[in-house]
């Protein structure tokens, strides 16, 4: 017998989470932005106890001295490819004002610990989102280009297949295999 | 940033003497390892965890287990099925790419004439392939073809 298991990645965290500081016997507070407050007078001992026990489940904690930019600045593309709307928007000045430094700053940081450059990563991970808009039936072209800020159909193809060397159609093809 | 993992599978010296030569010239951090068949491919693969790499170049023919046959067996390993394949061959027939896809690879690029031409593919396949590769994408949804 093969069994295949359904989850929710966000649940598992949290009650992963939950379980540490429980174990811990740590207070905290999960703000509104998702992020977690810690009691002031936490000892270091305590902290680097919890963070080996979150490591062991592949979570990292970030304060605000080791804030991973990279991946703040991949984090925000995907939520606004995602979920935001991209129609008319320069992603370049939402990420200065969402991250809080210049655009030339971050873009050179990026590439320099990537391989890749942000312009590109948002190419890139649009073209996921039509790829996974395609293997949905019933969504049209004019809609995806319209929602993903292609500026029309023809472009649309021609980026996807600028990414992938495929046109869209050989894509499901090879997709549906 | 951690090294792309590269196997590079090829039957033939100069080929993969040519592919070590441009990764190395692309300058991306990458660590490349080479085999001569299918069948050495699956045996390391299989050998050890440490082994298992980030992308795998196959050729399509090769003695012993070709690309095709190992990119098969690949696919039906449950430990090695989720890998990134991709067909490293001098063929350009419209056939072959798409038995491939269809087998399961995930890359198809044809061997280029030109050394220039070589660094310029694989640095499109390492560029594409590191964003799968720290699963900012779903990897079922990759093809690519150069």
């Amino acid at each position: 017998m093969v069994y295949s298991f359904i989850y929710n990645p966000e649940k598992m965290v949290n009650e992963i989470f939950r379980r540490t500081m429980f174990a811990a016997e740590i207070d905290f507070e999960i703000l509104q932005d998702g992020t977690i407050k810690l009691p002031k007078d936490l000892s270091d001992k305590k902290l680097s106890s919890i963070s080996e026990e979150l490591e062991r489940f592949g979570i990292k904690i970030q304060t605000k001295e080791n804030r991973d930019i990279v991946e703040e600045i991949k984090i925000y593309i995907k939520k606004m490819v995602y979920e935001g709307d991209i129609r008319n928007v320069k992603i370049s000045e939402l990420l200065a004002i969402q991250l809080g430094f210049s655009y030339p700053y971050l873009s050179n940081l990026f590439s320099s610990k990537t391989f890749t450059s942000i312009e590109n990563f948002y190419i890139l991970v649009r073209i996921e989102k039509v790829k996974e808009l395609v293997l949905l039936e019933n969504t049209s072209l004019s809609k995806i280009a319209y929602d993903l800020n292609f500026s029309s159909v023809p472009h649309l193809s021609n980026q996807f297949k600028k990414v992938t060397g495929l046109t869209i159609t050989q894509y499901l093809k090879f997709r549906n295999k | 940033m951690d090294k792309l993992k590269i196997l590079l599978v090829d039957d033939d010296e100069d080929d993969r003497q040519f592919f070590a030569d441009a990764l190395e010239g692309i300058d991306l951090n990458t660590d490349l390892h080479q085999l001569e068949n299918g069948k050495s491919c699956i045996e390391f693969l299989l050998g050890d965890i440490a082994n298992k790499p980030d992308l795998v170049f196959l050729d399509l023919n090769m003695p012993i287990m070709n690309g095709f046959e190992c990119l098969e067996v690949i696919r039906r390993t449950p430990y090695l099925k989720d890998l990134l394949v991709a067909i490293y061959s001098t063929s350009s027939s419209k056939r072959d790419i798409e038995d491939t896809f269809e087998k399961g690879a995930n890359i198809y690029i044809k061997k280029p004439s030109s050394f220039s031409e070589l660094k310029k593919s694989l640095k499109q396949v390492v560029k594409m392939n590191w964003a799968y590769h720290l699963n900012d994408f779903k990897k079922e949804n990759f093809l690519l073809k150069i």
